[in-house]
C-alpha cells in the first residue's frame, strides 16, 4: 500500500451494558505521525485503545490498518499485522529478565517452531542467537544497556516504562501505541520521554499515537490532537487549536470556564 | 538470665512432642539403628526433638552471651524430657491404647538405654538430655556457618546410617580411596596450570589417570591386595583394583582414565557441578568405610563425620575458586564443560545400580517416575501457569495404552481369552503376544496421552486459576471412574484392571545372540526411568529458553499481554497441554509395564497431589527443584518405611513450613543470564 493513510478507524462504538464506552469514533492516522488522544477520567480512551488492538471487538464500525482490516482480530492477529501498544499501568512480565521481556515482544516476528527447539536445528539456533543480538541493540537504544540480566520487576519505575516500549519495538511495529507513557514520572523524566518518543518517529520511522495527560508534552509533540469526552470525539486538530477550543475547556473544566492554561493541572487518578 | 520466650518455646515444644510420642513413634522407630548398637531411630528422634526444642530456645535475640545460651538451652531441654518421661513413667505403669492405640509401655524401647530399672534409665535419660542442651547451647554460640556444617553433616551421617541396610557394600575403602587419590589428583593440577583449551585439559586429566594407574598397578600386583593385604583391610576383594590383579589390564586404566578426565574438567566447572562432584567422591569415601567396618559402627559415623563436615567447610571456597576459573573460559569451552559433565554424570548413574541394591533401586526408580512427572507438570503449571489437578489422567492414560497394546489379548491369541488360555493349561507368555512389544508401543502410549492431554485442553482454553484446577481435577476423578467402571471392563478389566503386561525386553541378538535382556529386577528397570527422565528433562531444557517457552511463561505472567505481544494463547496452551501429558504418559507407561500390572487404584487423587506437592516444595519450573521435591517426597518416606504412617503428617508440616521460609520452594528457577550469550558480549560483571 503506497497510501499514506496507516489507520482509518471508521465510527467505532463499544459499548458495556448500558453505558456506551465509545460511541461512533472516527480517527484516521497519517504514516510518520505522532497523534495524540486526550479526554477526562473515564472518558473512553483506553477503552478505544482496546478496540483497536483488539482486546476488545467493537460492536459497530470498522479498523482498517496499513490498507487490512482489522476489526475482530485477535489480539496476536493485530500484533502480527504491525501495531504494537504499552500500558497505562505498566504490564511487563515481571519474573522474566529485561532481555526476555523483549525477546517475548519478537514472538510474532520469529518463526522457530518446537521441533526445531528440540532438535537444535541451525536454522533455529541462528534465529535465536540472530533475535538475543537484536534485543541487546533495543536495549542500548532504549537506554537499558547493562541491565539485560535483571527481573523486570526489579528495574526502576522509569526503566520499566523504557522496557515496556522497547518490548513493543521488539515486534517491529508501524504503529506504536502508547497508553501514558509518562504517568507518574517527574517533569525531567517526562521531559526525556518526550525526546525519546520524537527519536522514535525520527530514527525508526515509527508512526506514534499516544494517550497522554500531560498537555505540555501533547502540546509540544503531536502533530495532532483528538479529545475525547464520554464515549465521542469532541474535538481533533492542531495543538493550538485543540487548546482553544470551547467544547475541550468545557470537558475539562466545565461549564462556564474559560482559561485554558489550567487544563495542564489535571491528573490521572 | 533466662530469655522471655524460653519457657514458652519449651512448652509449646515439649506439648508436640509429647503428641508425638502418644501416636507411638518411639515405639515404631525402635527398630532400625542409625548406629549399631550404639543409637537407635527411636534415640535419634528423640534427640533431634529435644535438640530442636534446645536450639529455638538459644537462638533467642534476648540472648546474647554464650553462657546464657547454654543456660536456656539446658532449660529447654530439661523441659521437653520431663514431658517425656512423665509419658516414659505412665506408660509402664496405666495402658493407654484404648485411647492412643499405637501407643505402647516405652520402658521397653531404647529411649532408656534398655536399663532393667525403669528409674535408672529415666534419670539416665535426664542427665544425657541436659548435656545435649548444653551441647547444643555451644553450638547455637558458634558462627553461623560452622552451624550449617554441623548440621549438615550430622543429617547426612544420620542419612547413611539410615540406609546402611540397604546399601550394597560393594565400592570398598581401597577402591574409594584410590579414585578419590587420582580425581583429586587430576584436580590439582590442572587448578594449578594455566592450561586454557579444554581439550588440552582433558588429555592431560588423561594422563594423570592412566599414570596413576600404571602405578596403582604396580601397588595392587606387590601382594597388597591378598588377604590381609595393606590394600584390603576387610576380606572384601576390591571392585575396581582387582581387575589390575586378574590382568584386565585395560579396564582398569580406563576406569582412572576417566577420573582423571573428569577431575581436569571439574576445576573449571560452576560451583553446583563441582560441588556434586565433590560430594559424589565423599559420597564413595562414605561407602568405602561402611564396607570396611561392615556396618554403620561408632567408628564408622566418627570418620564419616569428618569427611562430611570436613567436605562442606572446604568446599563453597573451592567451588568458587573453580567457578570463577569457569568464568574465565570462553563462551564454547563452557558450553563444551558443560555437556561433558553431563555425560560425566550419565556415566556415574548407569553405575548406581550397582551400588543401591534391590531395594534402594526400586525407591529409586519410583521418584525417578515421579521426577518424570513432576517436570511435566512443572511445564504446565511452573512454565504456562496453568494449574492441573488432574494431572493423574494422563499417567493414567499411558498406562492403560501400554497395557491395552503389549498385553496378550483376544485379538493376538487367536480369539481365546487370556483365561481360557490359562484354562487349557498353557502359558501365556509363550503362546501369544501382545499387539507390541514395549518398546514399540511407547511411542503411541506418549502419542496418545498427548492427544488426550490437548483434548481435554481444549474445554478449558478459556478458564483461568482456580476455575480449571477445579475442572482439571474432575478430569482426573472421570478417568478413574472409566477405569473402573463395567462399560468398558472387557477392554480395561474394570476394577482388576490389566494384568501380566509383559516385560519390557531388550533384543540385541543381531549383535550377539546373547543379547536379548528381560527388565525384571528394579536393578534393570532402572534404566527405562533413567531415560524417561533423561527424555523430559531434555525435552524441556530445550525448549525453556526459545520462542514456545517464553510464550509460556509470558502467558503465566499475563495473558492478556502476551497474546497482544502476538503470542496465540489457544496454542500455546495446548501444547503445554500435549508435552506436560506426553511425559506423565510416559511415566504411566512405563509404571505399568515395570510393575506388570495396573489397577484403577493406582491412578487416584493422590498421584496428583504428591506430583503437585513436589513441584511446590522444590520450586516451581526448576528441574533441580523437581528433582530435590521428589527425593525428600517420594524418595525419603519410601526409604524410612517406618515414617510411612506418618507421611501425611510429615507432608504437612513440610509444605507448611516451606511456604513459610521459601515460598519459592527449596531450589527456585534461576533467571537466565542471556547477556553473555550475546554476540558481542559484554565483560561479565563482578557479582
Amino acid at each position: 500500500m503506497s497510501s499514506d493513510l496507516l489507520l482509518d478507524v471508521q465510527s467505532v462504538s463499544k459499548r458495556f451494558g448500558g453505558l456506551l464506552a465509545v460511541g461512533g469514533v472516527d480517527l484516521r492516522i497519517q504514516r510518520g505521525e505522532i497523534i495524540s488522544l486526550i479526554g477526562p477520567n473515564g472518558a473512553g480512551k483506553t477503552t478505544f485503545f482496546n478496540c483497536i488492538t483488539g482486546f476488545y471487538t467493537p460492536e459497530k464500525g470498522r479498523v482498517i490498518f496499513n490498507g487490512r482490516e482489522i476489526t475482530g482480530m485477535r489480539p496476536d492477529q493485530v500484533n502480527r499485522a504491525g501495531l504494537a501498544r504499552t500500558y497505562q499501568n505498566i504490564r511487563l512480565f515481571s519474573n522474566l529478565t529485561v532481555i526476555e521481556n523483549i525477546l517475548v515482544g519478537m514472538h510474532s516476528r520469529l518463526r522457530g517452531t518446537m521441533w526445531g527447539a528440540l532438535f537444535g536445528l541451525p536454522t533455529h539456533q541462528r534465529e535465536e542467537q540472530a533475535a538475543l543480538d537484536r534485543a541487546m541493540e533495543l536495549l542500548t537504544y532504549t537506554g537499558l544497556e547493562g541491565k539485560g540480566d535483571y527481573l523486570a520487576s526489579n528495574l526502576a519505575y522509569g526503566f520499566q516504562r523504557r522496557l515496556e516500549i522497547a518490548r513493543a519495538l521488539a515486534s517491529q511495529p508501524h504503529l506504536l501505541l502508547l497508553d501514558e507513557p509518562t504517568a507518574g514520572m517527574n517533569p525531567l523524566e517526562t521531559e526525556e520521554m518526550m525526546h525519546f518518543i520524537r527519536r522514535l518517529r525520527d530514527e525508526r520511522g515509527l508512526t506514534i499515537f499516544l494517550i497522554e495527560h500531560d498537555v505540555k508534552l501533547v502540546m509540544t509533540i503531536s502533530d495532532r490532537v483528538n479529545v475525547m469526552d464520554y464515549g465521542r470525539k469532541i474535538a481533533e486538530g492542531t495543538p493550538q487549536a485543540v487548546q482553544r477550543d470551547p467544547k475541550v475547556i468545557e470537558a475539562y473544566l466545565g461549564a462556564g470556564a474559560v482559561e485554558y492554561g489550567a487544563v495542564s493541572e489535571e491528573t490521572e487518578a | 538470665m533466662i530469655g522471655q520466650n524460653t519457657f514458652r518455646y519449651s512448652l509449646i515444644a515439649a506439648v508436640i512432642i509429647a503428641i508425638l510420642t502418644l501416636t507411638g513413634i518411639f515405639t515404631i522407630f525402635d527398630r532400625r539403628d542409625v548406629i549399631a548398637e550404639v543409637l537407635t531411630q527411636s534415640l535419634a528422634l528423640f534427640f533431634t526433638a529435644i535438640g530442636g526444642t534446645a536450639y529455638l530456645v538459644a537462638q533467642q535475640s534476648s540472648l546474647t552471651h554464650p553462657r546464657d545460651r547454654i543456660l536456656n538451652a539446658v532449660i529447654g531441654a530439661g523441659i521437653a524430657v520431663s514431658v517425656v518421661i512423665g509419658l516414659i513413667l505412665l506408660s509402664s505403669s496405666v495402658n493407654l491404647s484404648f485411647v492412643f492405640p499405637q501407643f505402647r509401655d516405652l520402658t521397653e524401647t531404647s529411649l532408656i538405654f534398655r536399663q532393667e530399672n525403669p528409674i535408672i534409665g529415666v534419670v539416665e535419660l535426664f542427665t544425657v538430655s541436659l548435656f545435649l542442651g548444653a551441647a547444643v547451647g555451644i553450638v547455637a554460640s558458634l558462627a553461623p556457618r560452622t552451624q550449617s556444617i554441623l548440621f549438615a553433616a550430622i543429617g547426612l551421617t544420620a542419612m547413611i546410617g539410615l540406609l546402611q541396610n540397604d546399601i550394597r557394600r560393594v565400592m570398598t575403602i581401597a577402591d574409594a580411596v584410590s579414585l578419590f587419590a587420582v580425581f583429586a589428583l587430576s584436580f590439582e593440577a590442572m587448578r594449578r596450570s594455566n592450561v586454557q583449551p579444554l581439550v588440552q585439559r582433558i588429555l592431560f586429566g588423561l594422563a594423570i589417570g592412566i599414570g596413576s594407574a600404571l602405578i596403582l598397578v604396580l601397588i595392587a600386583n606387590s601382594g597388597a591386595l591378598a588377604s590381609g593385604g595393606w590394600l584390603r583391610p576387610s576380606n572384601k576383594i576390591p571392585l575396581i583394583l582387582n581387575l589390575a590383579v586378574t590382568g584386565q589390564l585395560l579396564s582398569f586404566v580406563a576406569v582412572f582414565g576417566v577420573i582423571g578426565m573428569a577431575g581436569a574438567v571439574i576445576s573449571r566447572t560452576p560451583l553446583i557441578l563441582h560441588n556434586a562432584a565433590w560430594s559424589l567422591l565423599i559420597g564413595f569415601l562414605a561407602l568405602g568405610v561402611i564396607s570396611w567396618q561392615d556396618e554403620m559402627n561408632l567408628f564408622a559415623t566418627v570418620i564419616i563425620f569428618a569427611l562430611i563436615s570436613g567436605g562442606y567447610s572446604l568446599l563453597p571456597q573451592i567451588g568458587r575458586n573453580a567457578e570463577a576459573r569457569f568464568l574465565l573460559l570462553p563462551h564454547r569451552q563452557r558450553d563444551s564443560t558443560r555437556l561433558l559433565v553431563v555425560i560425566f554424570a550419565l556415566g556415574v548413574m548407569a553405575f548406581v545400580p550397582l551400588f543401591a541394591g534391590l531395594s534402594i533401586s526400586n525407591t529409586i526408580n519410583l521418584t525417578m517416575l515421579y521426577i518424570t512427572m513432576g517436570i511435566g507438570l512443572s511445564v504446565m503449571i511452573g512454565y504456562a501457569g496453568l494449574l492441573d489437578l488432574g494431572y493423574v489422567a494422563s499417567y493414567a492414560i499411558g498406562a492403560y495404552t501400554i497395557g491395552l497394546l503389549t498385553t496378550p489379548s483376544m485379538l493376538t491369541c487367536g480369539g481365546l481369552s487370556p483365561d481360557q488360555i490359562s484354562e487349557q493349561g498353557l502359558n501365556i507368555a509363550t503362546t501369544c503376544t501382545g499387539v507390541m512389544t514395549f518398546f514399540e508401543g511407547l511411542p503411541f502410549a506418549v502419542i496418545v496421552s498427548a492427544l488426550t492431554g490437548m483434548l481435554l485442553g481444549v474445554p478449558v482454553l478459556r478458564l483461568r486459576g482456580d476455575y480449571l484446577a477445579i475442572v482439571t481435577l474432575g478430569f482426573g476423578e472421570i478417568i478413574q471412574s472409566l477405569v473402573r467402571s463395567s462399560t468398558f471392563a472387557p477392554l480395561l478389566g474394570g476394577p482388576q484392571g490389566i494384568i501380566q503386561i509383559p516385560l519390557p525386553t531388550v533384543d540385541l541378538s543381531i549383535f550377539n545372540p546373547t543379547w536379548n535382556f528381560t527388565l525384571q529386577q528394579s536393578t534393570e528397570v532402572y534404566y527405562l526411568y533413567i531415560f524417561a527422565v533423561g527424555f523430559a528433562a531434555i525435552v524441556v531444557l530445550r525448549l525453556i529458553n526459545t520462542r514456545l517457552g517464553r510464550a509460556w511463561r509470558a502467558m503465566r505472567e499475563d495473558e492478556d499481554v502476551a497474546e497482544a505481544m502476538g503470542i496465540h494463547l489457544v496454542w500455546t496452551k495446548l501444547r503445554a497441554f500435549g508435552i506436560s501429558s506426553a511425559f506423565a504418559g510416559l511415566g504411566g507407561a512405563v509404571f505399568g509395564a515395570t510393575y506388570q500390572s495396573i489397577f484403577p487404584g493406582s491412578f487416584t487423587l493422590a498421584v496428583s497431589i504428591n506430583v503437585l506437592s513436589l513441584i511446590i516444595i522444590g520450586g516451581m519450573g526448576s528441574i533441580p527443584g523437581v528433582v530435590l521435591g521428589a527425593v525428600i517426597l517420594i524418595g525419603l518416606p519410601e526409604i524410612l518405611r517406618e515414617l510411612q504412617d506418618y507421611r501425611l503428617l510429615a507432608f504437612g508440616v513440610l509444605l507448611v513450613v516451606t511456604m513459610l521460609l521459601r515460598p519459592e520452594g527449596l531450589l527456585p528457577p534461576q533467571a537466565p543470564r542471556l547477556s553473555e550469550r550475546a554476540s558481542h558480549s559484554p565483560a561479565p560483571t563482578g557479582d
